[in-house]
């Protein structure tokens, strides 16, 4: 009897244990997004990036793209963040400013800005990811990263890059 | 401990009416500044804040400043917003999402000419700024305008001078005023509503201020402001409207400080007369006191008679107070900026009222107190 009830402990155990290592991807949402979002961070840094303007410049829709440049706020709620061209130079590279919110490039031109920037989003079974990057592989505002993805161009030449990974400078 | 009849401080109040009528009508001066500048500062502080559309987002330029006034956005962004965002609510099938143009300007009315609001607005507007009821009249039709129920006393002029029919002139136009509408407690009542085509007509403009966008819950907030960084094109930033009514509320914190301070030493003033009054009513009453003592009251029954007196001045004379408040106070209107708001005495105002005047009565009467309860009762008796 006591046999018999070990075995069946025993089979049940094995059972379960099966069942919590498939739980993560299968059935919970939240932690099925976790492991997508983490391959997303290149470990080395990627050849022959180009910068935000000439990228801009050159693509058009569907082009798979690697661009580099500065991270300068995320979206909020959403996994995106918008990257401006490292030519532009933030308030903290500037001697005389003592502005508290260096990331958002207030004493940079508006239209060069837009120029110089682009919106960087990570999708999830296409569309954008409800999760933040912030903290992501280190992704910070003013970190510099390099991302590679896919370019979504619309007509009115509105770019916008989705990553399919992302390499944070150090 | 024995203490005085309760009539006794009453019969004090009719023996000398004169001093009684002073020291009342000091507590009713103090109760009626206490009651206008809470009813000021709340009315600035609320008329912003209740002037947002709950659940709603504005978006409006990046070089703004978060400045409605200031902003420039393009007019196509009403409807690429009501296209490409989710979680826009809906009346009836329309996205609620109202492109707009906001800025000051002059405005002749009759021989009167003085700095107006104008706001440009689709009907769209009544979707989002559901504050925002027509009470007489109807909707504007090209060539009219709606008005707010203050406009009037933005213009310098009496509540209820333009009236549907009324012919407004600004930017060399002459427009007819098809209705007026209420939207109470806020900032919104004292706009003029134009036709937004119209508008941008007049002012030669081919962009709005900003655009209002009502979601179906908060939590849609952020659909809004991913539009916003998306079209890094439109160079726009996404505002919720609570935030932006608040740091314009937040704007006026200075002129809050001042009123507190100028109230505060009007009470003080007030303070110090009724304590000067107070005392002068013990030193002649001296022997009378010194007398009580005699006959066995304590100095705590002599306090708390003397307590009681300062009371009913108090509360007589915040009853006048607020009286005065409600008959010159209450329901007037103050301009500030480009906007005006109405002046309520609610009942925070007249429990602040009531409480100021009487603490302002007790703090006076201390000095007193402290007098009557230290005399020495032979040589009160002595004095003349």
């Amino acid at each position: 009897m006591n046999l018999k009830s070990i075995v069946i402990v025993t089979i049940l155990a094995c059972l379960s244990s099966c069942g919590d290592s498939s739980n993560p991807t299968e059935n919970n949402g939240t932690s099925s997004s976790q492991p997508a979002k983490a391959e997303l961070v290149m470990k080395s840094a990627p050849q022959d990036s180009t910068a935000v303007k000439a990228m801009k410049d050159s693509v058009q829709d569907g082009d798979e793209v690697m661009v580099h440049g500065r991270i300068r706020e995320f979206v909020e709620g959403f996994a995106g963040f918008t990257l401006v061209d490292e030519k532009m130079r933030h308030c903290d590279e500037r001697n005389d400013d003592n502005c508290k919110t260096p990331w958002d490039y207030c004493c940079e031109d508006s239209t060069e800005m837009v120029n110089h920037s682009v919106t960087v989003e990570v999708h999830e079974d296409g569309r954008i990811s409800k999760s933040t990057l912030s903290g992501l592989g280190g992704m910070d505002r003013l970190k510099n990263v390099v991302v590679e993805g896919k370019v979504k161009k619309s007509t009115d030449g509105n770019v916008i890059v989705i990553a399919t990974g992302i390499f944070v400078r150090p | 401990m024995k203490l005085l009849p309760w009539e006794y401080p009453l019969r004090n109040i009719m023996r000398r009416p004169g001093r009684a009528i002073l020291t009342a009508g000091c507590s009713a001066l103090a109760a009626a500044l206490i009651v206008g500048t809470v009813a000021f500062v709340r009315g600035l502080e609320t008329s912003a804040l209740r002037s947002a559309p709950k659940k709603t987002a504005i978006l409006l330029s990046q070089s703004s400043q978060r400045d409605l006034v200031r902003s420039a956005i393009p007019a196509s962004v009403g409807d690429l917003v009501a296209a490409d965002v989710r979680g826009i609510a809906l009346e009836g099938g329309v996205p609620c999402v109202s492109s707009e143009i906001h800025m000051g300007t002059k405005i002749k009315f009759s021989s009167t000419e003085g700095q107006g609001f104008l706001r440009g607005v689709t009907k769209r507007a009544f979707l989002v700024h559901e504050a925002v009821t027509l009470i007489e009249g109807k909707p504007s039709a090209p060539g009219e305008i709606i008005v707010g129920r203050l406009a009037a006393d933005r213009l310098g002029l009496e509540r209820g001078a333009i009236k549907v029919g009324s012919r407004l002139s600004f930017e060399d136009r002459e427009f007819t005023v098809s209705g007026i509408f209420a939207a109470p407690g806020t900032t919104l009542e004292s706009e003029i509503w134009v036709p937004l085509y119209e508008l941008m007509g007049l002012t030669s403009r081919d962009d709005i201020s900003a655009v209002f966008v009502r979601l179906e819950s908060d939590e849609d907030m952020d659909y809004v402001d991913l539009f916003a960084k998306r079209r890094l094109d439109l160079e726009l930033i996404s505002i919720p409207a609570s935030v932006y009514y608040a740091e314009m509320a937040a704007y006026f914190a200075p002129i809050k400080r001042i009123a507190w301070m100028m109230a505060l030493m009007v009470g003080l003033a007030a303070l110090f007369g009724g304590a000067n009054i107070m005392n002068a009513a013990v030193q002649d009453r001296m022997r009378e006191l010194a007398t009580l003592r005699a006959v066995g009251y304590s100095g705590l029954a002599l306090v708390i008679a003397l307590l009681i007196e300062s009371t009913l001045y108090a509360g007589l004379g915040a009853i006048v107070g607020l009286l005065i408040a409600k008959y010159s106070i209450a329901g007037g209107s103050i301009s500030l900026a480009m906007q005006a708001f109405e002046l309520e005495v609610g009942a925070l105002a007249i429990v602040f009222g009531f409480l100021g005047t009487w603490l302002l009565a007790l703090m006076g009467t201390i000095p007193s107190c402290w007098r009557a309860s230290r005399c020495q009762i032979s040589l009160a008796l002595k004095e003349r």
